[in-house]
This record gives C-alpha cells, structure tokens and sequence, in this order.
C-alpha cells in the first residue's frame, strides 16, 4: 500500500497474506478430496504441486499430479473383480464412444454376455470392442478365468472346452498398450491414499494458514496504527 | 471452497453409511436360507461425485441337511418359480416348502410352486428327485407315482433382477428372460444357506468406518479453517 506522501507502509503483504491463506486452502482441498475417497477402489490419490509465485497467484499456484502408486490389493471374492498389479489401466467405452482410463476393475455381465463396470459402462478388449462372452457363463466362479496377463477366458463345464477368449484392453496412461501386466482375478485394487499421510500433510497446512492469518492481522493493526498516527502528526 | 468441502464431505459420509446399511443386511440375514450377499459398489459418477449401486452375489451358499421331505436346495444357478396370489410369476431360491390346506406345494410365503402340484390327501411320503420330478407313495410299500415337476429356470444376469422383499425376486428388463435350467440339481431333505462371508461383512465394516471417521474429521477440519477465515479481525 502506497500513502500519499511517499511512505511505503506495508507493501502488498496483506495482499500476499491472503493468497497465502487461498494457497493453503487449495492445497487443503485436495488433501480432503484424497481423503474422501479414501474407500473407492482405483482412485488414485492426486498430490498438490505449488509454482513459483505462489503468494501472487494464489490457489492458481496450486496444482495436482495424478499418483501412479499401485493402491492396497485385497481379495474380494467375486469372481469378475480384477486388480491391476501393475501401473496401466482398463479401457471403459462411454455411450459416445469415448474411451476412458480406469484403474477400477470391478466388472459384472449383463444378459448379453458384455462385460460391464459398476457404473455399467463396457470394458474394452485389446482389440478395442467391447469385451462380450459369446455363451453366457451360468456359473461365473467355476467358468470365467482370467489370467495374470489379462486374458479372459470361458470354460465350457460340460465339454472342457474354451467357449471364448479374449484379452483385456490394459494401456499405459499414454494411451499405448502396457507391455508388462499382472491381473489378479478376485481381487479388488483400493485406492493408493494412505490416511496417515493425508493427515500428516494437513496438520502443517492448518499452522501455515494460521500463521498467514496471524501476519495479516499484525500487518492490519500496524497500518491502523500508523494511519491513527500520522494523523494525529500535524 | 470451504463449505463446498464441507458439503461433499458430508455427502460422502451419508454414501458410506449407506454401504453399512448393506453389510448389517447382511449379517442379519446369515441365517436366512437361501439369502445372498449383497453389496453397495460406489464409483465416481461423470460429475465426479460419490455414487452407489446395489448388486448381489449369486454365488452357491453350502447346503445344510434338515431331513425335512419338503425342504430343497437348489444346486447350480437355478431359481424356483413360484406364483403369487396375484398370478404373477416371482423367483427364490428359499426352498423351504410345505403345503397349503387344497394339497399344494407353496413356498413359506405361501406362494404357489410352479403352476401349482397337487399333492393327494391319502399321502405317505413326498419324493422330490434331482431333476424336480414330484413322487407321491400313498403306502410305505406302493410304488411312487409321477404328480408333478418342479421347473427350475436360470438367467442370464440374475444380477438384474428385481427384490420384492420377502427372499423373492422379479424378473427385469436387465436380467432377461427366465431360461428352463436343467443343470441344476435339486436336493430334497436339504436347504441352502446364505452365502454371506462373515469375515468379509467384519472387514468391510472396519474399512467403512474409517472412511466414515475420515470424512467427519474432514468437517470439523474445514470448519476450523472457516472459522479462522471469518474472524480475520481478532
């Protein structure tokens, strides 16, 4: 702040004391949001990244690089769960057609054969179609295998044949097919956010945001102060 | 940003104590025949918001001895049909049978087995063989005569179909239609139990309530913040 007269009083350090407190709160916001989806498998934790020129930016300062880390792996049971033990990621077809990332293998069939996420979207091959069983499996435990690289395969119960195989569509976050994968069958990956870490990380957040608010109220006294003085001066 | 944090937060925790409601579904019906897991599956929907679905787990349950004549278990993915007093058609896999005051077969709702098999009054023993043929002796040394069948039926994604309460089910436009299923073996004197994993139910819940306590304290955490931000003057 500049008065008349040429007294530089406080500079921007108001200014700078609030985009102080802004940044912490941005950098708080996307600690809370790898806390609340603490419990969703294949979420993967987002850690905050902060530029130069921070306190002039603000909470556009403030951004998040996707964890690549390979969350906890834990058995579930069901038949059609599959857990990436390596980095790479599912193809999902949305219903236009666009292609999307997941790292949440939890599938269910649908009556004509398609294999489907939770939220009923297609799994892709690595053909790139949908994966579809062309017999429908009566008995998911005992018929449907899927193997450490990915491939899907139907057993016929009666004939011990193989109905249908098909490998599963698992790239790279570029886009390109992953060369090395492990898939493990009846297992559910959890996201990678680790709680204590999360926590560990906002406890200093809170005392930084503190001490920004703490500084922007003494610069606020002392610019009262100062005006109440000068005023006074005759 | 804060009270957006706050919102989800709260939003999320409400999502989890839905799943809690399914896994205290669960273990309160343990020891219901023929009952099956049910599970809240969350993802992130396209606003990127906390969503959940139901789904059940079709997965065979052990078969119990009871040495009851009208007690079946149901070996293999069928479901029997029964018929309600409205002359619709639901499906169960409870095979705790008995008969009504006119001599049927009924389920212990009382619902119609099948298209309704007459047992006669002068009846000495009930047999039901695997394949769902109804034998009636009428004396310990007669030889048993055909009175009727039970139709077992399957689909193709009992995943889709509809809970009426009551351990019955209706058939859906996601499950298809209803199959005659002859693999599935009949097994009388015997009843299915539950397929509800105990030690699933005891991690889920643990798992649950950490995301649950997380969420909370992310409310109180951000509503310290707030607090902070608003009395910027003291």
């Amino acid at each position: 702040m500049v008065l008349r007269g040429y007294v530089n009083a406080t500079g921007d350090g108001l200014e700078i004391s609030v985009q102080g407190m802004m940044t912490q709160l941005g950098i708080y916001d996307i600690h809370a949001q790898n806390l609340m989806h603490f419990g969703l498998p294949g979420y993967q934790r987002k850690d905050p990244v902060v530029t130069s020129f921070v306190e002039y930016l603000g909470p556009n300062g403030v951004d998040k690089a996707v964890s690549t880390e390979i969350g906890r792996i834990r058995q579930s049971g069901n038949p059609l769960d599959c857990a990436l033990n390596t980095k790479g990621y599912f193809q999902l077809m949305n219903a236009d057609g666009t292609v999307e990332l997941t790292r949440d293998g939890r599938m269910k069939m649908d009556k004509d054969g398609f294999l489907r996420s939770v939220d009923n979207r297609p799994f892709l091959s690595a053909s790139g179609v949908p994966v579809q069983f062309s017999v429908i499996p009566t008995e998911l435990e005992k018929q449907v295998k899927i193997t450490a690289n990915g491939d899907v395969t139907l057993y016929n119960l009666k004939t011990g044949k193989i109905d249908y195989t098909e490998r599963l569509g698992i790239v790279s976050e570029t886009g390109s097919v992953a060369d090395k994968v492990d898939v493990k069958q009846g297992f559910v990956e959890d996201s990678n956010v680790m709680l204590q870490n999360e926590y560990t990380a906002i406890m200093p957040l809170r005392r930084q945001f503190e001490a920004n608010r703490q500084l922007f109220i003494i610069q606020n006294d002392t610019l009262s102060r100062m005006i109440q003085e000068l005023g006074r001066a005759q | 940003m804060l009270d957006h944090i706050m919102q989800t937060a709260a939003f999320n925790a409400t999502k989890q104590f839905e799943s809690l409601e399914k896994v205290s579904q669960n273990v309160a019906n343990m020891n219901t025949y023929g009952f099956k897991n049910v599970r809240f599956d969350q993802y992130l929907d396209a606003s990127n918001q906390l969503n959940g679905t139901q789904r059940e787990d079709y997965a065979q349950g052990s078969v119990q001895v009871t040495g009851r004549p009208l007690d079946v278990a149901i070996e293999g993915p069928g479901f029997l049909p029964v018929t309600q007093p409205d002359g619709t058609t639901a499906y169960t896999r409870d095979g705790s049978l008995a008969l009504n005051a006119d001599g049927y077969i009924v389920s212990n709702r009382g619902d119609i087995v099948g298209n309704g098999i007459k047992i006669p009054d002068n009846y000495q023993e009930v047999l039901i063989d695997k394949t769902g043929d109804v034998k009636v002796k009428t004396t310990a040394k007669s030889d048993p005569f055909k009175v009727g069948h039970i139709d077992l039926v399957r689909f193709n994604n009992p995943e889709g179909l509809q809970s009426i309460g009551y351990n019955k089910l209706l058939m859906s436009d996601d499950s298809g239609q209803p199959i005659v299923d002859t693999d599935s073996k009949i097994k009388q004197g015997n009843l299915e139990r539950s397929n509800v994993n105990v030690f699933y139910q005891v991690d889920n819940i643990l798992r649950l309530n950490a995301s649950v306590i997380s969420n909370f304290r992310i409310v109180k955490f951000s509503d310290d913040l707030y607090r902070q931000a608003v009395n910027l003057r003291q």
